[in-house]
């Protein structure tokens, strides 16, 4: 057997090593972790239910995470999202969405979205899991201001989900 | 003509089925199995799918953003969301599970694209694998580089693009530069930046002998030698800049108007002692060592040094008074310093081999 084969052969048995007790167990290790979900599936839930009942590319608001989401699941627009490129007025779209949904008033809330002509919030608790979302810088969202019924009407209510259409 | 599978071909198709076989575990497993059980949403791949969805909905591409109010014109490239609505289409998948399906065949791609180039800079079919299984093992690149979304399919298209280049094909280096300037941004510039370089260097040494004419300056660039270099990176930037005065008009040639240019995203400048000193970028240093040495031709040597240096500049652009997206290229970087890798593993066992009858690198 010529001295190249027994090297080729010598290199392949150490490949075969190097993939099955470094490559394979680090980087799956490494991936797995950046994969897991970042909304909760009672979100996603509410958005298949969006894509049927709401009239396609409304103007929603919610969190980076849940508002790109909605764009592929329920095939609507949201309020902000995580590539600013050209973004119009992105940072300060950002901040007044989140103040719409870390303000106990209202009104204020109220104020904001319609700034935006926003017709849809879409908010979870997101209790049906045990890992920390993102939200609104890791903050809950004030859920019970949307329940004013002159500003805001509920039409979705499932599993800690919820969508209200705005006044 | 019949096709004797020798001793070598058998290690051969055994190193490739090796290296595929790791990729395919690794996006299995470690993407596709998490992703299987939900949507696959990591970062902002739901982003680029709502855009995919526009297209299986419409029919159309997005123009305006689907994010921010969707009141200003997308500034995103188009190739990637018209990948996954063309999947869909054609396999009856929905828009999640062709996300999921795309994450496992660009992964295993990018394996072989980095196992292509290699294998043609080195001439030896073990820089390919061991190249391919050390990108298979950079953080860098796997983190970043395998998402789906469009910079997972501008890594696969990156090697294969330099590969064309190496080989000549010119019509396919050219349509492959288009697809990646209709892609994704920083795949571009790294592509334009290792085409320029690696044009400079066959555009010099095509240059005919005798004293300079303003004749022969010129018409070396159609020159054959040059000429694939040449057409594939006019092609890249021609297709870009139309797509660009398309989406922000003629006011904006500078790139000034764009928010990454006027509000940066800073990134760290990297050290490239503590890069290099880690495990799998360190042993990029024997193929920076010994791929001068080799017997490979020259403009393999070229190719492979332009896209090292190309990688180098953009992830140092801070040293250039720039300072945006540095470890962005890193992803970029992490793909070219394994193909360094392999070659010079396959350099070193090439001697453990004693005198080669042949060499089947690239011929000059």
């Amino acid at each position: 057997m010529e001295r190249r084969t027994l090297v080729s052969a010598a290199f392949l048995a150490a490949c075969i090593c190097l993939a099955a007790a470094y490559a394979f167990p680090q980087m799956k290790g490494s991936l797995a972790g950046w994969y897991d979900p970042v909304v909760t599936t009672s979100e996603v839930k509410a958005a298949e239910w969006a894509y049927a009942n709401v009239p396609h590319q409304s103007h929603f608001a919610g969190d980076m995470f849940a508002c790109e989401m909605l764009t592929a699941v329920a095939f609507q627009i949201c309020s902000i999202g995580g590539a600013w490129e050209l973004a119009d007025n992105a940072n300060q779209r950002y901040s007044d969405n989140e103040r719409a949904f870390l303000t106990n008033s209202s009104v204020e809330a109220h104020q904001l979205l319609a700034k935006y002509n926003i017709t849809y919030v879409f908010v979870s608790t997101r209790l049906d899991s045990n890992k920390n979302f993102y939200a609104y810088g890791w903050k809950q969202p004030v859920i019970e201001k949307f329940e004013a019924p002159a500003l805001f009407g509920k039409v979705y209510d499932v599993d800690g989900t919820k969508i209200f259409l705005v006044k | 003509m019949a096709y004797k599978l020798d001793t070598e071909g058998a290690l051969q198709a055994a190193g490739l089925a090796v290296l595929l076989g790791l990729a395919f575990s690794i996006a299995y497993w470690g993407m596709f199995d998490v992703a299987g059980r939900f949507l696959p949403t990591w970062d902002n791949s739901m982003l680029h799918a709502g855009r995919a969805v526009f297209i299986m909905e419409t029919g159309h591409y997005a123009e305006m953003e689907v994010v921010f109010g969707g009141v200003t014109p997308t500034y995103h490239l188009p190739a990637y969301p018209a990948l996954v609505a063309g999947t869909a289409l054609l396999t009856g998948l929905d828009f999640a599970w062709t996300e999921r399906f795309l994450t496992l065949a660009l992964t295993t791609l990018l394996a072989f694209a980095v196992y292509a180039i290699a294998k043609g800079i080195a001439g030896d079919w073990r820089a390919g694998v061991a190249a391919g299984i050390l990108a298979m093992s950079s953080a860098n690149l796997m983190t970043w580089g395998t998402r789906n979304s469009p910079i997972g399919l501008g890594n696969v298209l990156l090697p294969i693009a330099l590969y064309l280049l190496l080989t000549r094909r010119t019509l396919a280096a050219a349509l492959c530069a288009l697809v990646i300037a209709l892609d994704h941004q920083p795949t571009l510039l790294v592509f334009v930046l290792t085409a320029f370089l690696f044009f400079v260097w066959e555009y010099l040494k095509g240059l005919p002998k005798g004293k300079p004419s303003a004749e022969k300056i010129l018409s070396n660039v159609l020159h054959p030698e040059v000429l694939t270099a040449t057409l594939a990176g006019l092609a890249a930037f021609f297709t870009y800049m139309a797509w660009h005065v398309r989406q922000t008009g003629i006011a904006c040639l500078n790139f000034s108007c764009l928010p990454q240019f006027g509000a940066k995203e800073f990134g760290k400048s990297i050290d490239f002692v503590e890069y290099f000193s880690k495990s799998p970028q360190a042993a990029a240093i024997l193929g920076v060592i010994l791929l001068p040495l080799s017997k490979a031709p020259g403009r393999n040597k070229a190719l492979a040094f332009a896209w090292l240096v190309a990688c180098v500049i953009l992830v140092k652009n801070d040293l250039l008074g720039i300072g945006a997206f540095t470890e962005r290229f890193l992803t970029y970087l992490d793909c070219a310093v394994a193909v360094f890798a392999g070659v010079g593993i396959s350099i070193a066992l090439s001697w453990v081999d004693g005198k080669r009858k042949h060499s089947e690198a690239v011929a000059e």
